[in-house]
């Protein structure tokens, strides 16, 4: 038998998606700093006309099956966070409502040489008001751009952070997600204060 | 999907009535914590499948079922939790 005396406490989960362009390296990201090999799940999503009021009238609407990888992290005995690379086909991302809902928050990881791979993503968290923050990820060591150029190419808002890293990296990685959670933090505290 | 699954291992009761994969789920989540997505990827079924058969042997008591935190209030609760995130991460 177990030494412990009690397995009842009680646990809680918590996400952070991690987002970006096909071969950005998200997977990699993940699995730089999960306990576990990123796993692979699927799931069928349903889709129907933006904008009609009621799906369930809809004879034709249309499932597709996507996929997404996945790592996890024990913060503690009873939290575990979990990290999910969005899907890579960017048109899928409309359905992702399940996939944001109730996550801390996201990572925007950017290829400068291929900056248009993002913009799905950005304009899918601005809507869905998830803070997220911009990982330009650093191949081979170089970065073939300055923060500010991508922040101004993307015309993100001055208050979301942009940051370099490399997603092979664990301690670089590590120190994405905790940009990302401080920022959050640093959020809530504004809204509490205001 | 990432809500958390943990095996009851009382072992009280007859499995005699329930199939392979509630089996299966059990063994992945016996004395452990996996989330839906876990089990689903390991036993290589659709999400929308894991969920109901989880749902199944919760309802049977074999599973204890925790739902996520949710981040969207910005209540107390969010906030020490996104604190024990941040501190977690540091430590790794």
């Amino acid at each position: 038998m177990s030494a412990r005396p009690a397995t009842t406490g009680r646990v809680t989960s918590a996400k952070i998606v991690i987002a970006g362009g096909f071969g950005v390296g998200k997977t990699t990201l993940v699995g730089s700093v999960s306990e576990i090999t990123p796993l692979t799940t699927e799931a069928i999503m349903t889709s129907a006309g933006v904008g009609v009021d009621d799906t369930r009238q809809i004879p034709n609407k249309t499932t597709t099956t996507v996929a997404m990888d996945f790592g996890r992290i024990s913060i503690d005995r009873d939290l575990i966070l979990y990290l999910f690379g969005t899907p890579g086909q960017t048109r899928f991302w409309f359905m992702w409502d399940e996939l944001v809902r109730g996550a801390i928050g996201a990572v925007v990881m950017v290829d400068t040489r291929r900056l248009a791979d993002c913009f799905a993503a950005i304009d899918f968290f601005e809507h869905r008001k998830l803070p997220y923050l911009i990982a330009i990820n650093c191949f081979d060591g170089m970065q073939y751009h300055q923060a500010q150029d991508v922040r101004d190419a993307l015309a993100i808002p001055s208050d979301v952070p942009v940051v370099s890293y490399d997603a092979r990296n664990r301690e670089s990685t590590k120190q994405v997600l905790i940009s990302l959670v401080e920022y959050v933090l640093s959020m809530r505290r504004q809204r509490v204060g205001a | 999907m990432e809500t958390t699954v943990r095996g009851r291992s009382a072992g009280t009761g007859s499995r005699g009535g329930h199939g392979r994969e509630h089996q299966h789920i059990a063994s992945l989540c016996d004395g452990k914590v996996q989330s839906l997505a876990e089990i689903a990827a390991r036993m290589k079924l659709p999400l929308g499948v894991a969920r109901v058969l989880i749902a199944d042997m919760a309802a049977d008591g074999l599973v204890a079922v925790y739902e996520p935190t949710s981040f969207e209030n910005n209540d107390a609760v969010g906030t020490e939790l996104l604190e024990r995130v941040l501190s977690g991460l540091r430590r790794l």
